[in-house]
């Protein structure tokens, strides 16, 4: 039902498509561009250098001692297959640094070796650039996001439906989590600190932690069941989430990201792509979690609702099937804006020397290099194009799904 | 009502300290070393023992006179491991490394032990005449450097190795420092056989009473105190005033009219929506958005304040904030301002314009599907009435959040259009005072945004009710 | 008229009138054939690439501070720009010297100076051998830290000084041992004792006790007079207010605005003028001087379309092409690119494993293109280097050619060392201390430093042909200090500043300076270097030189990248004015219609 509303929306087919499309360059970008072949015969044997290169990469295979230094444009082949574009977006093209526009008078060997969209301060092609940089962005973008939406959906929810008065916990229950919060937070990191910071992959350590702390928090919650039945101990009392989750949002968004960020390098020695999206997530949510709550605060009060509580449906089922609905249209909105912010934002993290190393390239790192020549202006009008199209594509999507749940919206 | 709002003012209070709280505990954990800042490699010393001497007590004096040698908090909850007095050690790296010995090791006396006998070890080693055994001086003094800042046991160990086998070569050295290196040892391999990593475990609390750094800044802080920037020890309020001022008569301009232009604009896409107005807005703006704001800035400043593609273009100053004596009369001091800013302004609304008509859409689209629109018109009220007057109202609600967000907006400034534009402002004085460790001038912003934040979510929350009565909050 | 004109309106004419103004000043500048000199007192206009943070001497290390205040605190000796070699400015003459027979300093050397008698203070007192021993005790006294410290102990040779009774401009330092820079280090700033400590705190301690570091000591606890001019002279105040920053030069700090420009005017009636023709660093042409501070690089440069600066130095190598492109720019300015006194260098950490043997360092410096790497990343801007102690200096070893690329000879290297690719996974590896070891570098820098990394990625490729990993590690500053403390890096890309009169190898190769990151050096190399500092006797001491290039050419710490060229535009409107190889490369008080 929902799909097909939206499939008769026809910018948001098309913006889904094209989507789909940047989903396989994502997947792809080896094999669209790079200097390798994709398939070579050399003296009557059948070579697949880029399949061989994953293959290093997981560890299946060694490199061939033959192809270990060598310059793939010089060797002599049978037949030979290349990539679309010739070059990998990390190649040095010496002779044609620095910044050489696409319409400028390039330097090179042979017409499939033109530069089609430029080329950057090293010589390196753009057109690959753009290529690779479209697996870091939708990485980024959706692992970021999802991140963001994570915390900001389920604390807004949670803080705009119960307020500060409509969830009741009893005393016991209270205290048992307070007790586990701060034993999580004192076993899980403080007392861990070490492991956390040396550890080979953060990551590992980090989730022991956190299932340490789930771990805490199921014991106390059990607990706090068992203890219910003596009614000394069963008087209830308002655990106000809205208080909560609002000042939890207020310390996060007066400190400066900045500092968060000089903090965390601080604990992780080596922080690599994935502490980066996970970091831009954790620093986005906050807004999901306003407008979520904005929403709530609307619909809580909204007589569907109280009649749903009047008739017994469970809470949780009153929240996600009716409340939150209506309150995607705004967080779509922020989310297909987020996606575009939390790209530009890897960009920025490279100054503090987060993120991805020098040698790869990004869309936000071309428009770094922007900044120095500015004219080579190829740098900075195509990232820049490119993630015109990602915001234009997200909210169409986003526009799409809104329109296509909410019967209301179709007029 | 009333009383709730009076609940939430009391609350500003401890959310204010949590907020400086979170804040001081950061500044501790980032990297760099705040008793250097202003002042460069303390910890240098040249030829000689006294060098070494006054070297280590001019650390220690600068420590004192930032106030830095005292503990930071008036209390802390640790594991029982650590010692209460591990503030103690200023050298950050050194405090460091003892940190990681005791994370690994749990037992503070031995390590402590170990500490010392590296500190006698150090001192007799400078203090040998310098004539004897020299390259092997060298390298033990060398290596001596890198084996303080060793924690995991391989390094110590290699390092140990090494100091062995210079000191077993040489039979002077033998005799000047064999019973200390001796001890050294000792003390490491006690740390090994005595550890008690179960002490980890035991949480403790330590009472440092209000002789701290944070009840030190706090206090003066509430008194007005906002102290100095250790950078070139001016006091932080004058610092600031300059460059709050320089911000807030920009980005007020900047937000009023990024609303002004967005708000009208995502209505009349709503009210027309998939029109030709709808799309071509709605791709203009996107376009904007996608156009990184430092580019923008330059390709103005390139194309438009000189004349070097034609001299019609050069229509406004390249940057700075313009220059005028104090006797110019006011309307030419403003006009000069004025033209200075508009490019920066510019700058600072053109990225925000998307985002805020596509959330005035969505609410009105959301909006011009009820009911009672449709009764509305069927009424027969002019539809620029039924727009202005019902759709608006309640259509409001994604953009009270954004006055939320966009408070504390407002003295954070951008960084890259000061940058480029050349004005100082707080966007540029926050990053430069994060990045130099400047801790007294971050505390201070961050305190001011923080109480715009929790303004700006309060006049928010006001408005909530105000749009929509039927929202409560208990 | 325009009162009863509303507000509004009248900030439009406004608008409207600047408009028409400005383009009247194009208009008329395009017409022009050649560049008229304008009327009236000689001004420039440079731009500081970063805010100065203190502009008292010394108290502040920065290289934006000491383009400023170097107008307004002279110092007794100086370099003279287009000779390079020290000059007279304070003082009368170079000085003399002469070792010291007896006495409490014997054994060290004694430097007599005089003060020209011309010099005065603002308020007319003469500048005295009492304000010199005032400084002297300024910095010496332990109740300073910071970076006064730093000068102290770079100072900490100087013993005392006498003033001759007959001559109260008359004096000479006693110093401890003679090395080769102290006759420049002798000849520092002076400070106006009237201004800066008018209650005479510092008058009644003796400056011999407080250059002895145990007296000094002892006299902190019970002197107070230390500690209160300590607190006073500490305060902010001293270092960036226009009414307390006083001395003898030729201008005076007029206008700080903070982040947009200082403003420097000439003195009245300063007793330097009519002094240029004995003592040329006296020469002080333009009445008024305006630094404007612009960071962005972008904007500076189309400041200069607009004649917003007469002087623009640090031009990256893309722009500078574009300027010469410019008719508009190339009207009005001068075009220079000078070499100047740094050179930029990959320092090598030889105390790591897989360093520790010089063959391997001299592959790499093998494996490094260096004039690839100059034509792509510094657009041929720059010339290759063959020593540490290029060809500016007399005593340059000539006999010691530039290391070529050769990746042969390089991967023959690294096979004598005994690293050969046992594995086949492209990087060379040795059993190095028991483990196998694969020879991946890492190389530690900033984001920031766009140049350096460049540099890295270029030399990365050609390593990678010779089974040399290179591994590009970003870091923020402060953990890249840490990281080097600890001694976990290989490789990092550096500048050097080179003194123009003189080569003091003790900063970068001396084992007990912490500058010294490579870890080069042992015990002889300490010995050759303290010996070479102190020898008064110049052949022996260019002998010296020449066993310390031949030594540091076989240890190979360092990989020279190049002697770093500037890019400079000086208007016309100066006549002869030209850039120079002292840094900054520019010196607008010389500068004239």
């Amino acid at each position: 039902m929902v799909w097909r509303r939206f499939r008769s929306n026809r910018p948001a087919l098309w913006s889904l498509r094209l989507l789909v499309v940047l989903l396989g360059i994502a997947f792809f970008a080896d094999f669209l561009a790079n200097e390798k072949p994709l398939y070579c015969k050399i003296e009557g044997k059948r070579y697949f250098p880029v399949l061989a290169d994953y293959g290093q990469a997981l560890g299946w295979t060694n490199p061939d001692p033959q192809f270990l230094n060598v310059d793939w444009k010089d060797l002599e082949y049978e037949r030979v297959w290349w990539a679309p574009v010739a070059y990998s977006a990390s190649t040095i093209d010496v002779y044609n640094a620095p910044f050489k526009g696409p319409f400028d008078r390039q330097v090179v060997a042979e017409d499939r070796f033109w530069h089609w969209l430029g080329t950057d301060d090293l010589g390196r092609d753009v057109a690959a650039g753009m290529l690779a940089g479209t697996r870091m962005a939708m990485l980024v973008g959706v692992v970021a996001m999802s991140v963001a939406c994570f915390f900001g959906i389920i604390l807004g929810l949670l803080a705009g439906y119960y307020g500060d008065s409509r969830l009741r916990w009893t005393r016991v229950r209270l205290l048992a989590n307070g007790v586990a919060l701060v034993a999580a937070w004192f076993y899980g990191f403080a007392a861990r600190s070490y492991a956390l910071a040396e550890s080979e992959w953060p990551p590992g350590e980090l989730g022991k932690s956190i299932l340490l702390g789930l771990v805490l928090l199921v014991v106390a919650n059990v607990g706090a069941s068992q203890l219910e039945r003596f009614p000394l101990l069963a008087r209830k009392r308002a655990l106000p989430v809205d208080l909560l989750v609002m000042r939890a949002i207020e310390v996060l968004e007066s400190v400066p990201g900045l500092l968060f960020l000089l903090a965390i390098l601080a604990v992780i020695e080596k922080p690599g792509i994935l502490d980066v999206m996970v970091i831009i997530g954790f620093l986005s949510w906050t807004s999901v979690a306003r407008f979520v709550r904005a929403e709530l605060l609307r619909i809580r009060t909204l007589p569907y609702i109280e009649a749903a509580q009047v008739m017994g449906f469970s809470e949780w089922r009153i929240i996600w099937r009716h409340a939150l609905p209506n309150a995607l249209g705004p967080i779509l909105v922020v989310v297909a804006f987020g996606v575009a912010g939390a790209i530009l934002a890897e960009a920025s993290l490279s100054f503090l020397g987060l993120g991805l190393s020098i040698d790869q390239v990004s869309w936000g790192s071309m428009i770094n290099k922007a900044r120095e020549d500015f004219s080579a202006w190829w740098l900075a009008l195509l990232p820049g194009l490119a993630i015109f199209a990602t915001v234009t594509i997200f909210n169409l999507i986003g526009d799409g799904l809104a329109q296509a749940m909410d019967a209301k919206l179709n007029q | 009502m009333l009383w709730y709002f009076g609940r939430r003012l009391l609350l500003f209070v401890p959310t204010l300290l949590i907020i400086s709280l979170v804040a001081f505990g950061l500044s501790r954990l980032a990297p760099g070393d705040p008793i250097q800042c202003g002042t460069q490699d303390l910890l240098e010393h040249g030829l000689g023992a006294n060098s070494y001497e006054s070297a280590r007590t001019r650390y220690r004096e600068e420590a004192r006179r930032k106030g830095l040698d005292k503990p930071p908090f008036y209390l802390a909850i640790r594991p029982a491991a650590y010692p209460d007095t591990l503030y103690r050690i200023l050298e950050r790296y050194q405090r460091q490394t003892l940190r990681k010995l005791i994370d690994q090791y749990g037992n503070w006396p031995q390590i402590q032990a170990y500490a010392q006998r590296l500190e006698d070890w150090e001192r007799q080693l400078y203090q040998l005449p310098r004539e004897r055994s020299r390259d092997a001086q060298i390298r033990l003094e060398r290596d001596l450097r890198l084996l303080k800042l060793s924690y995991r046991q391989e390094r110590v160990e290699s390092y140990f190795v090494k100091m062995q086998a210079l000191i077993e070569a040489d039979s002077l050295l033998r005799e000047d420092l064999g019973p200390a290196w001796q001890a050294l040892r000792e003390a490491y391999t006690q740390i090994l056989d005595e550890a008690t990593p179960e002490r980890l475990l035991q949480p403790a609390l330590h009472w440092y009473g209000t002789d701290n750094q944070y009840h030190f800044w706090l206090f003066n802080f509430l008194r007005g105190d906002f102290g100095y920037s250790c950078r070139n020890g001016q006091a932080v309020a004058d610092r600031l005033g300059g460059a709050l001022w320089w911000t807030l008569i920009m980005s007020l301009p900047a937000i009023l009219l990024s609303y002004l232009i967005a708000v009208p604009i995502g209505i009349r896409a709503a009210t027309r929506r998939d029109s030709w107005f709808d799309r071509i807005s709605t791709l203009i703006l996107f376009l904007l958005y996608s156009l990184p704001s430092f580019w923008v800035a330059t390709l103005l400043i390139v194309f438009v304040t000189t004349a070097e593609y034609g001299a019609w273009l050069d229509l406004f100053p390249t940057s700075g904030v313009g220059e005028l004596p104090d006797e110019a009369p006011f309307w030419a001091r403003l006009g000069e301002r004025a033209h200075h800013l508009i490019l920066p302004v510019f700058c600072m609304t053109y990225a925000s314009l998307s985002f805020i008509s596509r959330q005035m859409r969505t609410g009105v689209l959301y909006v011009l599907g009820q009911d009672f629109i449709r009764t509305a018109h069927a009424k027969g009220l002019p539809p620029r009435r039924v727009v202005w007057r019902h759709v608006f109202r309640n259509a409001l609600f994604p953009l009270i959040t954004l006055v939320a967000l966009i408070l504390p907006g407002v003295i954070s400034g951008s960084v890259i259009v000061e940058l480029i534009f050349n004005i100082p402002g707080m966007g540029r004085e926050t990053i430069s005072a994060i990045q130099a460790r400047d801790w007294p001038v971050v505390y201070t912003i961050l305190m001011l945004s923080a109480i715009l934040t929790l303004l700006g979510n309060l006049l928010a929350d006001l408005l909530y009710t105000l749009a929509d009565p039927r929202v409560s909050y208990d | 008229m325009l009162q009863r004109l509303s507000p509004v309106v009248s900030v439009l004419l406004l608008f409207l009138l600047t408009f028409q103004l400005q383009s009247c000043r194009t208009d008329s500048q395009s017409s022009a054939e050649e560049v008229v000199a304008p009327e009236g007192p000689v001004t420039v206009s440079a731009r500081l690439r970063g805010e100065p943070d203190r502009l008292s001497p010394y108290f502040t290390l920065r290289g934006f501070s000491r383009q400023v205040y170097r107008l307004f605190f002279p110092t007794l000796l100086d370099f003279y720009p287009s000779t390079m070699k020290l000059e007279p400015m304070l003082a009368k003459a170079l000085p003399t010297i002469e070792p010291i027979e007896e006495g409490p300093h014997a054994g060290g050397f004694a430097f007599s100076m005089e003060i020209k008698e011309q010099a005065v203070w603002d308020d007319g007192s003469p500048v005295l051998a009492s304000d010199y021993i005032f400084t002297l005790k300024m910095i010496n006294n332990p109740k300073i830290g910071g970076v006064t410290a730093v000068y102290r102990d770079a100072m900490s040779f100087i013993r005392d000084v006498e003033v001759d009774p007959d001559n109260p401009k008359k004096f000479t330092i006693l110093t401890s041992s003679y090395y080769i820079q102290a006759d420049q280090a002798v000849g520092v700033w002076v400070y106006p004792e009237y201004a800066y400590d008018p209650d005479g705190l510092l008058r009644d301690i003796p400056l011999v006790d407080l250059t002895d570091p145990d007296k000094a000591a002892a006299l902190a606890e019970s002197n107070e007079n230390l500690a209160t001019f300590a607190e006073r002279i500490q305060d902010p105040k001293y270092t960036t207010d226009k009414d307390y920053l006083i001395s003898c030069g030729a201008y005076r700090l007029d206008e700080w605005e903070k982040g947009q420009r200082l403003v420097l005017k000439k003195k009245d009636n300063w007793w330097g003028n009519g002094l240029e023709k004995d003592a040329p660093l006296l020469s002080a042409y333009p009445e008024q001087i305006t630094y404007k501070i612009m960071a962005d690089q972008n904007t500076a440069v189309t400041m200069v379309r607009d004649e917003g600066f007469d002087i623009l130095s640090s031009i990256p190598a893309g722009n500078f092409a574009e300027l010469q492109e410019s008719e508009l720019v190339s009207k009005n300015f001068n075009f220079f690119t000078p070499f100047t006194s740094t050179y930029n260098y990959l320092g090598l950490n030889t105390n790591s494993p897989k360093l520790e043997d010089k063959r391997v360092r001299r592959a790499l410096a093998h494996v490094f293109d260096a004039d690839k790497v100059i034509e792509v990343v510094n657009q041929g801007y720059g010339k290759k280097m063959s020593n540490p102690i290029p060809d500016m200096y007399d005593f340059h070893d000539s006999s010691l050619a530039p290391i070529e690329f050769d990746a042969e000879k390089a991967r023959t290297l690294l096979a004598e060392a005994g690293w050969e690719d046992s594995n086949g996974d492209g990087t060379v590896d040795k059993v190095v201390d028991g483990t196998p070891t694969e020879m991946i570098l890492k190389y530690i820098t900033t984001p920031g430093n766009t140049v350096g990394n460049n540099i890295a990625l270029i030399y990365k490729e050609d390593a990678q042909k010779v089974g040399v990993t290179i591994e590009l590690v970003t870091m923020e500053i402060n953990k890249l200090m840490e990281a080097r403390a600890r001694g976990e890096f290989e490789m990092f890309s550096a500048r050097s500043g080179l003194d123009p009169s003189s080569y003091d190898p003790y900063q970068l190769w001396h084992t007990a300076s912490s500058s010294n990151r490579s870890g080069f050096g042992d015990a002889e190399s300490d010995a050759l270097i303290e010996e070479l500092r102190t020898t008064l006797d110049k052949e022996r001491r260019y002998a010296l030189y020449k066993e310390f290039q031949q030594l540091l050419r076989e240890e190979q710490p360092i990989i020279l990248i190049n002697l770093a060229q500037e890019r400079i535009l000086i208007h016309k409107k100066y006549k002869g004015a030209t850039a120079t190889v002292l840094t900054p490369g520019f010196h607008p008080h010389f500068y004239h219609y």
